[in-house]
């Protein structure tokens, strides 16, 4: 049973812990997958704020663009001063413009004029150049030029290229010439690191061509913006990012910017996202990428770790709670036993108390009978003595008297026994111990009922041999008489009683040890009485009924043993009969 | 314990030790700079440049200045001595970039003893002249100083509806003629005839200052060499004139009797040169940078003769200009 509970409770708690893991785990999965998707939906809007930034911003250089050629159109004559004063404003509000251009339409005819005007106007050297190995020589003879005439910021590396032609090279040509035919700003392909030109054709009169052949005749110069994209992503990512703007125009697929920042690379990543976003502007048609990754810093580990801990106290919770209530059950399981073994032991004692006040009435009852009996032939033998005592012989009278006293006798032992054991039981007896031969004790017992015996015609069987013992003889002489008499009580007619005596030699247990026994060869006494024998009011149930008795002579027997400290004890004989024993210490050692 | 401390102590000492090292190295390797101006500490134009090369060169060199003097001290004998000690000067600190500002360092320091020499020049504050000088040289470049002829015309236009003629008054001096004949040529460009009045006496210059309040402008151009030149008079006899003529000067000391004057910018001069100075410190060669012009005007105007004539300044002049009283 304690196993097959053992083994439950083992599977309980360990029900408890999978049910708490469990637990755990849909806590730490929901909070995980929530937060997840919340830093996800950020970096979602993330991505649209990045989109729409560079979108602001394109469509921001296309607004100036327009606002430049405006600012010509409205000028008979622009100068450098007006646009160095319009460019550093510009520049100042869009850091991505690193540099601002204006390219003046020069015809073959005017080259002369014009190069002779500026180096007039204080720059000596002047004259329309174009590049050769990365060096800037003069021009060729063209049919009409583009050079640099206005730069900002106007320092020395960028006055370098004052006089530029810049239709003489192939990364603007085409934006030049889109430019020019399209009326609206068209990019160059890649200058240098993620730097672009940006042109916007500027036409002669206040109304704008609307013709392709009336654009090309009416060109009176070029705006121009040099545009750094990676600065375009003013962003500070906290983490790795790849951006790719890819144009969709005339340059089919070229990526203009490709930034990637690594900032956090001991960080994990969670997943990768990327996103792709295609917007219009005047500038043209962008695709815009965004690949980021989800970093784990950015899920929200609170409340992933608290969900952790939450789901382990429930799984503790639960563990304690189980073996919580296994305890409550071992615990009332032994309460039930106990409480079983307390009916068990009332349930004795009841029927211990029953059987004793069985006993007590059927011993009131017994003794009411032998107190009666001799009070009964002692009137009856005075009430017949008062009516026919001169009747009666001399002979008879003497018989009469002595049942007289026979029964005045009979009475008196009652009396005795019933004083002797209650002086006993409250040890208010004072015992004499003497130094005696213990054979001398039995001697006179058996020769004092000697005549009992004759009577019955029966045998003692002595095994005699001198033994000196410290005992209070009376006390002593008393029980012989009385295992003595019992066993001639119960024996029958004509057979023989045994009575022996044994030395035990003392040992490391006990001291040296006088045994005596009184064997009959009556109808014994039933194995569960061996012992009850000897308590006060006991009468065997195989004799009391036919013997009579007070029932006290063994618990006398018994009290003065145990105040020699000695042992007494019943038992039967395997071939019929009873043996009254007790062992007596030879030396009494007073405490 | 007292191992580690020691150890910690000597850890220290090496380290402030490297710093000093550093520091003093750092110190002994920075490179050097020297201003060499034609005029004096003090005067508006060589301040103004100065502060604009000493704003673009902080941090970048050790600035070292050197003055000729030339503008308190006239005489061309003067120039060569001081042109001298200046070469002295650089033989003996040896700077790593020179910025020589004005004509007088040009004509009488670099053309003489630098032309095309092993070392590297800016140059600033020319004026048109500078091909007097020999310029363009391969060890030097810089910007060149040109009088805002166009932007002029720009804010007579935007003053006076109908533009044809103009007077340009000056001294009669050669400097002036060729300065005219470029006004000349661009305004005729732009289909102004300008006329010009080269005076020698201030009371020429009243009696054609009266005949001139017929054009539709008036540029009044350097009064240098008109030697009996009064000031407070000439202020008082410009303010009585009763005519609305509009009259202009590039020429700040010029305001007293002109209602706008359009001026050039020392301190863009002092930029500049600043800039190619610290380009050239970067490994620039003087040959790949152009020579430019000053580009940048400032406008200021004479509120009293502005008002007597009952001018009103547009808005793209009124922001940039700054009123003075005369």
């Amino acid at each position: 049973m304690k196993k097959i509970a053992r083994r439950q409770g083992v599977y309980s708690i360990f029900f408890a812990i999978i049910i708490g893991m469990a637990t755990t785990g849909s806590l730490v999965f929901i909070t995980y997958n929530d937060s997840y998707e919340e830093a996800k939906g950020k970096n979602d809007i993330r991505a649209m704020m990045i989109k729409d930034d560079i979108v602001r911003k394109i469509n921001a250089i296309d607004e100036v663009l327009y606002g430049i050629r405006a600012l010509f159109d409205a000028s008979n004559e622009l100068g450098p001063d007006e646009y160095r004063l319009f460019s550093e404003n510009l520049l100042a509000r869009h850091p991505y413009v690193s540099t601002s251009l204006y390219l003046k339409k020069i015809d073959s005819k005017q080259r002369t004029a014009f190069e002779e005007d500026m180096q007039d106007n204080g720059y000596l050297n002047f004259s329309i150049t174009e590049k050769k190995d990365d060096k800037f020589i003069v021009s060729s003879i063209k049919k009409h030029y583009f050079p640099l005439v206005y730069i900002e910021p106007f320092t020395p590396l960028n006055a370098r290229y004052l006089g530029f032609n810049y239709l003489s090279n192939n990364l603007y040509r085409p934006a030049i010439n889109q430019a020019i035919d399209s009326a609206k700003p068209s990019l160059s392909k890649n200058v240098s690191n993620g730097s672009y030109l940006i042109f916007m054709a500027n036409y002669a009169g206040k109304r704008m061509p609307t013709t392709i052949e009336e654009r090309r005749k009416t060109i009176v110069g070029l705006i121009a913006l040099r545009i750094d994209v990676a600065k375009m992503i003013d962003f500070n990512f906290p983490y790795e990012i790849t951006l790719k703007l890819e144009s969709l125009e005339n340059q089919k697929d070229i990526a203009l910017f490709h930034q990637k920042q690594k900032i956090f690379s001991d960080r994990r990543e969670v997943n990768n996202l990327e996103y792709q976003r295609i917007f219009k502007s005047d500038s043209g048609d962008f695709r815009l990428t965004i690949k980021m990754h989800l970093w784990w810093h950015e899920l929200d580990m609170t409340l992933i770790i608290g969900s952790a801990v939450v789901g382990m106290l429930i799984t503790f919770l639960l563990f304690f709670q189980v073996r919580s209530m296994l305890y409550s059950n071992n615990t009332l399981h032994y309460h039930n036993v106990e409480i079983n073994n307390m009916v068990v032991d009332l349930a004795l004692a009841k029927q211990e108390a029953e059987q004793s006040n069985r006993l007590k009435s059927e011993f009131l009852a017994n003794m009411s009978h032998e107190l009666r009996t001799p009070i009964h032939a002692m009137m009856g033998f005075c009430e017949l003595g008062a009516i026919s005592l001169d009747d009666w012989s001399h002979q008879k009278q003497l018989e009469n008297f002595d049942e007289i006293k026979n029964s005045g006798d009979r009475l008196l032992n009652l009396i005795n026994d019933l004083l002797d054991l209650s002086k006993l039981e409250s040890n208010v007896v004072d015992y004499e111990f003497h130094e005696i031969d213990f054979l001398n004790i039995v001697n006179s017992a058996v020769k004092s009922l000697s005549p009992i015996i004759d009577k019955k015609h029966q045998q003692v069987n002595i095994q005699r041999f001198s033994c000196i013992i410290e005992c209070d003889k009376g006390k002593i002489h008393q029980v012989i008489i009385n295992f003595l008499s019992n066993a001639i009580k119960f024996s029958l007619n004509g057979r023989a009683i045994d009575l022996g005596m044994n030395y035990i030699e003392a040992s490391s247990q006990q001291c040296a040890m006088l045994s005596f026994f009184v064997i009959d060869h009556g109808i014994g006494i039933p194995e569960t009485e061996l012992n009850s024998v000897f308590d006060k009011f006991i009468q065997s149930s195989k004799t009391k009924t036919k013997a009579g008795g007070t029932g006290l002579g063994l618990a006398i027997c018994k009290e003065i043993i145990a105040g020699h400290k000695g042992k007494i004890w019943a038992e039967n004989m395997p071939d019929g009969g009873s043996k009254f024993s007790f062992n007596l210490p030879v030396k009494q050692i007073l405490t | 314990m007292n191992f580690k401390r020691k150890w910690f102590v000597k850890r220290q000492l090496c380290r402030m030790t490297m710093c000093i090292f550093i520091l003093y190295c750092g110190s002994s390797i920075a490179a050097s700079c020297l201003y060499i101006s034609s005029y004096h500490a003090g005067y508006e134009w060589n301040d103004g440049i100065e502060e604009g090369i000493e704003k673009t060169l902080s941090g970048v060199c050790d600035l070292d200045k050197f003055y000729m003097d030339t503008k308190r001290n006239k005489s061309h004998e003067f120039a060569k001595k001081s042109a001298l000690k200046a070469k002295s000067y650089i033989d003996k600190t040896n700077p790593d970039v020179i910025m020589a500002c004005d004509d007088n360092a040009s004509k009488y320091l670099i053309e003489p003893h630098y032309k095309d020499a092993n070392r590297d020049f800016v140059f600033c504050g020319i004026n048109w002249t500078a091909e007097e000088y020999g310029y363009p040289y391969s060890n030097a470049t810089g910007m060149i100083e040109v009088a805002p002829i166009r932007p002029l015309l720009k804010v007579i236009k935007k003053m006076v509806k109908k533009v044809r003629q103009g007077v340009y008054f000056s001294a009669d001096v050669l400097t002036e003629h060729k300065d005219f004949s470029r006004y000349k040529s661009q305004y005729a460009k732009k289909n102004v005839e300008l006329t010009a009045v080269f005076v020698k006496t201030k009371e020429e210059w009243k009696a054609e200052f009266l005949k001139a309040q017929e054009a539709d402008f008036i540029i009044l151009n350097n009064n240098s060499g008109i030697n009996d030149w009064d000031n407070e008079e000439m202020k008082k006899f410009v303010a009585e004139v009763k005519g609305t003529t509009l009259t202009v000067t590039n020429y700040d000391w010029m305001l007293s009797y002109a209602m706008l004057a359009m001026t050039k910018s020392a301190q863009e001069q002092g930029e500049w040169a600043g800039q190619v100075a610290k380009a050239l410190l970067e490994g620039e060669k003087p040959s790949d940078i152009p020579v430019v012009a000053n580009r940048r005007w400032n406008i200021f105007a004479n509120a009293k003769l502005l008002d007597r004539a009952g001018y009103q300044l547009p808005s793209s002049i009124a922001t940039k200009v700054v009123y003075k009283e005369m």
